[in-house]
C-alpha cells in the first residue's frame, strides 16, 4: 500500500478501493476538526465530513499536486461545504447577514459544543472571519495559502484576521468584567 | 502613517503577515513613538497568543468520530472493487440506474438516513471513480471553455481501435433509431441530442494514456487610453471571457456603491451593483452586491484608477459593439462607452438553455443533472455552412486500465455551421445519461484523439 498522498491519490482514481480508506483514515481528522471549528457542533461536522469526501472522491482526478498540496485543496471544499451550509442555515432562520457575529440563541447551526473559550471566541466572528481564525490557528496555513483556499485577496485576510482578533478581544474583555 | 492605520494592521503586523517591508517598516517607526499604539500593540500580541492556543487546543481536543470507510456512522458495508462491474456499456444506460437512485434519495431522506446513504453513496461512488479520470479532460475544457486550444488534444493518444467492436461495445448510447425525438421522453429516458441524432456504433474509440494535462493562461491589465475614453477591455483575445475596464471613477471611499450596465446590440440590458470595500492591502475590492458573483478591483497605483470587472460572453450570446455605462450612486456617470465583443478564434460555451447569458455571472456552468436542457454553442467557426458531427465522448470504466482509458461515443447529433460562423445544439440529460463527464468532439476519426475544449458534466443531482 502506497503511503505518498499522490500515490493514494492516483490509486484511488484507479478505483483500488484499500487507498480511498487510506486517503479518508489520513484526512478525516482535518476535515471533521475544521468542519467542527468552523460550524461548532458535531452534527454538521458530521454531516461535513461526508460530504466533503463525497465531493472529494468526485473531483480527486482534478486535483494536481503541482497547484498545491492535497491538504489545501481539502481544506478547500471543506471551507466552502460549510460555509454554504451556514448560509443557507441562517437563510432558513432569517437571522443575521454577514459581517454580524452569529446568534447562538437563534441559529441552530451556531449551537457550539467547543470548549468556552474557544465558543468565546468563535461565536463573536462572522462567518469569514471565522474560517480565517479556523484555518490561521488551528490549521496554521500562511496567508497565502487561506487565500488562496478562500479564493480572495491576501489583503482580504489581512483585513479579515485583523478584525477578528479585535473583536475577540473586545468580547473577551467582556467577558473578563462579566465574570 | 497614522494611528488608525497602525492600529489595523498591528494583529497581521504580529502574526508575522504584513508582506511589504515598507509597511513593515513604517509600522515599526511609529511604534516607536507612540505610546497608545504601543499599548495596542501588547494587547493585541496577548490576544493573538491566547486566541491561537484556544484555537489550536480546541480542535486538537475535537474527538473524530470512529467512522471507517465503507462502514462506521454508516452502518452499511460496502465492499470496493477495483474493478467494478457496473460500468460496462448496456442498453439503456440500466448500468446507471442504481447509482442514480441512490444520489437521488440523498436529499429526500432525514438527516441521519441521509447520512448513511451518503456514506453508501460515496463508497460506491470510488467503484465508479475511474470514470471519472477522464473529467480531467472535461474540466480542462469547461474550466476554459473559451481557449481556442484543447489542452488535452496534446496529452497523447495512444491508439485509436477498430470502430465498435459489437462484441465489446454494445450499442448503449441512442441510436438514430432509438432515441425518441420528443423532448420529455429523451428527459426521462437516455437524454440526448434533441435534433439530427446520429448513429454512435459507427463511431471510433480512443484509448488514452492516463496522464495529467493542463494549462493556463491569462495575463494583461487595462490599457492606456485616451484621456477622452473612459471605457476600454482586456482579455485573452480568444475567449468569451473578459475583464471591463471602467476609467476615473471619482471616488474610492469604502462603502460607495455604483453600477454598471452593459446593453447589447439588440438592446438587452444587464445591470450589476457593486460597493466598494476597502482593504489593509492591496487594491480597494468592487464587491457585487448580490454576493457570489465575481469581485472586480480598483487598481489605485495607477493612473486613472481604472476599475477592474470580470464580465463573460458566452458563446451563445450576442456579439458585437456592447454599450457600456457605469454610474455612481449619485447618479454621477464617470465611465461610458463601447466595446466590441468580437471573437478571433472559435469558442464554446455550454449553459442551461433558459440561462439569460448574463455577462455579470462569470462563472461558469459545470454539471447538469437530468431533465436540464443544455445548449451547446460555438462561435468563430471558420466553416460557414459546413456539416458537422458533434459527439459526446466518455470513458468507458469497463476497458479502463491502470495506465489507460478507452473514450468512448455516448451522444452524437449532425449540426450546420451558420453563415455568421455560429453553432446551436441542445442536448438533454435523461434520467438514465449516464453520470460521466463527456468530452465534445467534432467528426470523430480514426487517430490521435482531438476533442473540442469543452464538454458536458452529468453529475447526481446536489
Amino acid at each position: 500500500m502506497a503511503t505518498d498522498p499522490v500515490d493514494l491519490i492516483t490509486a484511488c482514481i484507479n478505483g483500488d478501493s484499500a487507498a480511498c480508506a487510506a486517503l479518508f483514515e489520513r484526512y478525516k481528522g482535518l476535515i471533521y476538526r475544521t468542519a467542527y471549528l468552523i460550524g461548532g457542533n458535531a452534527q454538521d461536522a458530521e454531516d461535513a465530513l461526508q460530504e466533503v469526501f463525497l465531493r472529494a472522491l468526485r473531483s480527486l482526478h482534478t486535483y494536481s499536486p503541482e497547484r498545491g498540496a492535497f491538504t489545501t485543496w481539502l481544506y478547500r471544499i471543506t471551507v466552502n461545504y460549510c460555509l454554504g451550509q451556514r448560509r443557507s442555515a441562517r437563510r432558513q432562520t432569517m437571522l443575521p447577514l454577514d459581517g454580524e457575529a452569529a446568534d447562538p440563541d437563534g441559529d441552530p447551526s451556531a449551537i457550539s459544543s467547543l470548549t468556552d473559550e474557544a465558543a468565546l471566541l468563535l461565536d463573536a466572528l462572522s462567518d469569514e472571519q471565522r474560517v480565517v481564525a479556523v484555518l490561521r490557528f488551528y490549521g496554521n496555513l500562511s496567508y497565502r495559502e487561506i487565500a488562496d483556499i478562500l479564493g480572495v485577496e491576501l489583503g482580504t485576510v489581512q483585513s479579515r484576521l485583523s478584525r477578528a482578533l479585535k473583536k475577540m478581544r473586545a468580547v473577551a474583555d467582556v467577558a473578563q468584567e462579566v465574570g | 502613517m497614522d494611528c488608525k492605520h497602525v492600529q489595523a494592521l498591528l494583529p497581521v503586523y504580529l502574526d508575522g503577515g504584513l508582506s511589504s517591508p515598507a509597511t513593515i517598516r513604517a509600522v515599526k517607526q511609529h511604534l516607536e513613538t507612540c505610546a497608545d499604539c504601543r499599548a495596542e500593540r501588547d494587547a493585541d500580541a496577548a490576544m493573538l497568543a491566547r486566541a491561537a492556543r484556544t484555537i489550536a487546543t480546541a480542535g486538537e481536543r475535537i474527538s473524530v468520530p470512529d467512522a471507517q470507510w465503507g462502514d462506521g456512522v454508516m452502518a452499511q458495508r460496502v465492499t470496493v472493487t477495483a474493478r467494478p462491474a457496473i460500468v460496462t456499456r448496456q442498453p439503456n444506460h440500466n448500468h446507471n440506474r442504481g447509482q442514480t437512485q441512490t444520489m437521488n434519495t440523498m436529499t429526500e431522506q432525514p438527516r441521519a438516513a441521509r447520512r448513511m446513504s451518503a456514506w453508501a453513496g460515496a463508497a460506491s461512488f470510488a467503484v465508479v471513480l475511474v470514470m471519472l479520470a477522464a473529467l480531467a479532460l472535461a474540466m480542462s475544457g469547461l474550466g476554459k471553455v473559451n481557449t481556442a486550444s484543447a489542452p488535452m488534444a496534446a496529452g497523447g493518444t495512444e491508439t485509436v481501435t477498430p470502430s465498435a467492436n459489437p462484441s465489446q461495445t454494445p450499442t448503449t448510447a441512442p441510436t438514430a433509431s432509438q432515441t425518441p425525438t420528443a423532448t420529455p421522453d429523451l428527459a426521462s429516458g437516455p437524454g440526448g441530442f434533441v435534433e439530427n441524432v446520429v448513429d454512435v456504433a459507427e463511431l471510433p474509440e480512443y484509448v488514452i494514456p492516463l496522464n495529467g494535462g493542463g494549462g493556463g493562461g491569462g495575463g494583461g491589465g487595462c490599457p492606456e487610453v485616451p484621456a477622452t475614453q473612459t471605457v476600454s477591455q482586456y482579455g485573452p483575445g480568444t475567449g468569451d471571457g473578459l475583464t471591463l475596464c471602467l476609467y476615473d471613477i471619482p471616488s474610492m471611499d469604502g462603502g460607495q456603491k455604483l453600477t454598471v450596465t452593459l446593453t447589447s446590440p439588440s438592446g438587452k440590458r444587464f445591470s450589476e451593483q457593486y460597493t466598494i470595500e476597502l482593504e489593509q492591502e492591496g487594491p480597494p475590492l468592487v464587491k457585487p452586491v448580490d454576493a457570489g458573483r465575481n469581485d472586480g478591483f480598483i487598481e489605485s497605483e495607477i493612473g486613472r484608477r481604472p476599475v477592474e470587472l470580470p464580465v463573460r460572453f458566452y458563446a451563445a450570446q450576442e456579439y458585437g459593439d456592447w454599450r457600456v455605462e457605469a454610474v455612481m450612486a449619485d447618479g454621477k456617470t464617470f465611465a461610458s462607452g463601447t466595446i466590441s465583443v468580437v471573437v478571433h478564434d472559435p469558442i464554446y460555451s455550454v449553459s442551461n438553455v433558459d440561462n439569460p447569458l448574463d455577462p455579470f455571472v462569470t462563472s461558469l456552468e459545470i454539471a447538469f443533472q437530468a431533465g436540464d436542457r443544455v445548449l451547446l454553442a460555438g462561435r468563430g467557426m471558420q466553416e460557414a455552412g459546413a456539416s458537422k458531427i458533434l459527439a459526446l465522448y466518455a470513458s468507458d470504466p469497463a476497458q479502463a486500465t491502470q495506465t489507460t482509458w478507452t473514450m468512448v461515443a455516448y451522444y452524437a447529433t449532425r449540426l450546420t455551421i451558420a453563415d455568421d460562423g455560429t453553432f446551436r445544439s441542445v442536448f438533454v440529460v435523461g434520467a438514465q445519461t449516464p453520470q460521466y463527464p463527456y468530452q465534445a468532439v467534432f467528426d470523430p476519426k480514426r487517430g490521435p484523439f482531438e476533442p473540442a475544449p469543452f464538454g458536458i458534466w452529468v453529475a447526481p443531482p446536489q
